[in-house]
């Protein structure tokens, strides 16, 4: 989801259970999950949620608690549009999804390994933004570093990687590789974003 | 053979006390005005844009547009994908 306008930063951690600081190795009771922080005047929560249901197949679940569907809710508004947009999709579709919609609990930061994946795997901007934020968790919470993480993997789209391409700090050679390695990206689900 | 101090001395004792004694006041005196010089401009934080080369000031790159105009007000969700 990093590549959607108004989402500001995305981590990647474990919640849901009770087992106290879980690790990828020892996860107990915990789900694998996304928790991104966005600007709801431009993009919404129920946006959000359409986006999830989009992007995983949650009619099948997973019997493995660590990677069942969910939407943690953090109010009751959360809650509410959680629900309905499930129920919408269920309705459209004619399929129980599996998705569970939970109360947020603990959230527990991944090891830093786990964290912008795409980007750490990529030297060439790996580099340049470990130049920008020596702290790997400042880059974890940079919006820049989020773009390029989403687009490294093949989300957004081609206009909007080369409109955002001067905000993201990037050396014109770095600019360039990742123009070349998003060279084939996915639309994106929602309209206008 | 152990000669005393004052034997050991070359030229004019005197005159090198009071040159040794001018140099270490002027010395301290240059110490004490450039830490005074230092925290007088320590509140400005010197920033050097990428590339910059041998300036002498510690290279602290530009931080991204994209981050520097990240709202401080936002909301927070969590999703599991399965």
């Amino acid at each position: 989801m990093g590549y959607l306008e108004g989402v500001i930063r995305t981590r990647v951690g474990y919640t849901g259970g009770s087992a106290k600081n879980p690790t990828y190795h020892d996860l107990g009771d915990h789900t694998e999950t996304v928790q991104l922080d966005f600007d709801p005047s431009v993009v919404t929560f129920e946006q959000l949620v359409e986006v999830f249901f989009a992007s995983h197949n949650a009619w099948y679940g997973s019997a493995d608690r660590q990677y069942m569907s969910a939407v943690f809710f953090h109010d009751a508004d959360q809650e509410r549009v959680a629900r309905a947009v499930k129920a919408r999709v269920e309705q459209r579709t004619g399929r129980t999804l599996k998705t569970e919609i939970i109360a947020a609990s603990t959230f527990y930061l991944a090891e830093e390994y786990h964290q912008k994946y795409a980007l750490q795997g990529d030297s060439v901007l790996l580099a340049e933004f470990r130049g920008m934020y020596p702290d790997l968790w400042d880059m974890v919470d940079s919006t820049a570093a989020t773009r390029v993480n989403a687009y490294l993997y093949g989300y957004g789209s081609a206009e909007q990687l080369r409109a955002e391409l001067q905000g993201l700090g990037l050396s014109a050679a770095g600019g360039a590789h990742l123009l070349e390695m998003g060279g084939d990206l996915i639309s994106c689900p929602i309209a206008g974003q | 053979m152990h000669r005393p101090r004052s034997e050991r001395t070359i030229g004019r004792p005197g005159l090198f006390r009071i040159a040794g004694s001018v140099a270490v006041v002027a010395g301290l005196a240059l110490i004490i005005s450039g830490l005074i010089w230092g925290c007088a401009n320590g509140t400005e934080e010197t920033s050097v844009t990428q590339g910059a080369i041998g300036s002498g000031t510690s290279v602290r790159p530009e931080l991204p547009s994209l981050d520097l105009a990240a709202p401080g007000s936002f909301q927070t969700a969590s999703f599991a994908f399965g």
